[in-house]
């Protein structure tokens, strides 16, 4: 029990229901989107009907990256990037660092390449500055659109990553006032939603959601906030106060010194050779390659590796790229091991989930989702007990809009992604897509009678969900008896998960209006 | 090996918090309903329960499992606790 004046206690709760009241709902988007978000790599998969070959990065790829070196031009080759996308299609961005006039930004500058993974033909070839060349593959508007929403809220960068920060801090401040002003947090954890009236039955839903989900709730919240204020303040700020502004001094310090300038041309050493050393040594095959000064005496290969089994954190190990040979694990912090350097690495992995495949990430969608119910309850909690006040009875209707219609628009997107994939621009479309779900769920909630809207939410989402796998197909998706010949048994378990969550909320709807016209009738036999 | 033990672990806790709250007295109370008899023996074989496979995972090296673990014990405490307790013989 945590011993607290009434009147503390008091203020606690203002700080509590107003933090949640006012950001409440955008809260609610960013944490539904980031559960979502959470099998982004999934969704792009299952978008494109699913992947062309597993594990593309273990097979050979020094010949063909070799080949397309020299098709480019020789300043691109300042750094190379390697990875594959959702299709498993080869994706090399040869690029150099230039301002761009637009933003007068240094930016990464060069010809991005897509090569199929079987054939090794070139699929596309686009040149430009990144931010025009990524965020153009047609198969990627569904995931990239996902993740852009949580982390952006759709808003212009860098405002959007500001408001998803503020918001991770509302989210972390909530928990830290729930877990103060909820007084007896240990004896409470098995009480079950009481039946003495609605709103104490909402109460307890909503005190038992988060207790459970208090520990969660602060390192989503604190992970979130830290991927949205690091770069743009915190890293920055160091600078200033550490450093004297000294901002080269810094990155020495946190990055390491760089390699010596060495220009005399050199060939780059086996990449092949290099991706076997390296997955062996790192537990996991590499998912992103970075190749610096390709062609030159001081050319370094950096390979990103994904966590081994058994472990959370993930590793870049570093190679000399005229010799091959292996220089050493690149920590994240630091250029030795260190407390700091192991903190930082794990805040990526607790706040994606990804680190042990399908079944970690199963949970962080799982907890994801804990955390929108403790939300909504809370939201709903505080303007029912201001019904009286017009005001806040205005705004019921708001929440239900948004804690069902976020969804619809969210499966409309993959609508509108489908319904363009290989026709239109999906990225035009899914965002449209998106907004027509959006538009729908605000008219329905405004135009359905108050009894009716959950319930007309809930069949609409329902309706939404059940006809996405069917649309999928229609659309030249692959079938599921094509989809397991290829061993992608993902995209069948997507489809599923579309279909069994439109059951659930189709029974949901069922129930509302059974017991809808229970009440309609009991209150018939009492007139 | 990651996945096996995490279901090991989350079951074990499973049974630790099914059991939890079968005898927590203010649920029982709530539901008016007698609460039953608590040992101290029966307490301390409850919290090993919940909390044993967690300090097993972590010891054992296993941070994947163990954060899988902690994060779906949380989900599974919920579930058990939002099941309203039905009348039982004591």
């Amino acid at each position: 029990m945590i011993a607290l004046s009434q009147e503390n206690t008091r203020r606690l709760l203002a700080v509590h229901g107003w933090s949640g009241t006012v950001f409440g709902l955008f809260l609610y988007v960013v944490v539904l989107t980031g559960a979502v978000a959470v099998l982004a790599h999934e969704i792009g998969i299952w978008s494109v009907g699913g992947e062309k070959l597993h594990a593309p990065m273990e097979r050979p790829l020094d010949k063909t990256v070799r080949d397309l070196a020299a098709t480019v031009p020789e300043e691109h080759l300042e750094e190379v990037s390697i990875f594959h996308n959702s299709a498993a299609d080869m994706v090399l961005f040869f690029h150099t660092h230039i301002i761009n006039p637009e933003s007068g930004n240094i930016e990464d500058f060069g010809t991005l390449i897509n090569v199929d993974p079987v054939s090794n033909d070139v699929l596309a070839r686009r040149e430009g500055f990144g931010r025009d060349v990524f965020g153009v593959d047609p198969g990627g508007a569904l995931d990239e659109f996902v993740v852009d929403l949580h982390v952006n809220l759709l808003a212009p960068s860098p405002w959007g990553l500001y408001a998803t920060g503020i918001l991770g801090l509302v989210m972390m401040i909530a928990a830290l006032t729930g877990l103060l002003i909820h007084r007896h947090l240990i004896k409470d954890a098995f009480l079950a939603p009481r039946s003495g009236g609605a709103l104490l039955g909402r109460k307890d839903r909503h005190v038992l959601a988060g207790t459970w989900g208090l520990l969660f709730a602060f390192i989503l919240a604190f992970t979130g906030s830290f991927f949205s204020f690091a770069g743009a303040i915190g890293i920055p700020l160091v600078a200033v106060t550490a450093f004297g502004g000294d901002q080269t001094s810094m990155m020495e310090t946190l990055v390491g010194a760089p390699k010596a300038d060495d220009p005399s041309p050199a060939p780059l050493a086996d990449l092949d050779a290099m991706l076997a050393e390296s997955a062996s040594r790192a537990g996991s095959s590499a998912d992103f390659v970075v190749v610096s000064h390709w062609g030159r005496a001081d050319a370094v290969v950096q390979l990103f590796h994904a966590p081994p089994e058994g472990s959370l954190r993930g590793s870049k190990l570093v190679f000399n790229g005229s010799s091959g040979e292996f220089e050493g694990v690149k920590q994240q912090l630091g250029t030795q091991p260190s407390a700091g350097a192991a903190t930082l690495e794990l805040v990526g992995p607790l706040h994606f989930g990804n680190f042990a495949g399908f079944l970690s990430k199963v949970v962080w969608v799982c907890l994801g989702l804990a955390m929108c119910y403790v939300t909504i309850t809370g939201l709903q909690l505080w303007l029912e007990r201001r019904q009286q006040e017009p005001f806040w009875r205005r705004m019921l209707p708001t929440v239900d809009i948004v804690a069902l219609g976020t969804p619809v628009a969210l499966v409309s997107a993959a609508h509108g992604f489908f319904l363009s994939y290989g026709v239109a621009d999906t990225h035009l479309w899914t965002l449209l897509g998106f907004c027509g779900g959006a538009l729908v769920s605000i008219v329905l909630g405004i135009a359905v009678p108050a009894a009716q809207r959950l319930r007309a939410l809930e069949a609409t989402l329902a309706g939404t969900l059940a006809l996405l796998p069917a649309v999928r197909m229609s659309m030249g998706g692959s079938s599921w008896a094509e989809a397991l010949g290829s061993g992608n048994a993902l995209v069948i378990g997507m489809d599923v998960l579309m279909l069994l969550s439109a059951t659930t909320y189709a029974v949901f709807a069922l129930r509302r209006g059974s017991a809808s016209r229970r009440r309609t009738e009991m209150v018939e036999a009492t007139a | 090996m990651t996945l096996l033990l995490s279901f090991l672990a989350c079951g074990i806790s499973a049974t630790g918090l099914f059991w939890s709250a079968s005898y927590d007295p203010k649920r029982l109370r709530v539901y008016g309903l007698v609460p039953r008899q608590r040992s101290l023996a029966g307490r301390l074989a409850r919290s090993v329960l919940i909390l044993l496979p967690g300090i097993a995972l972590l010891l054992s090296g296993s941070a994947s499992a163990f954060t899988i673990w902690l994060g779906a014990a949380g989900l599974l405490g919920w579930f058990v606790a939002l099941r309203q307790p039905k009348a039982q013989s004591t």
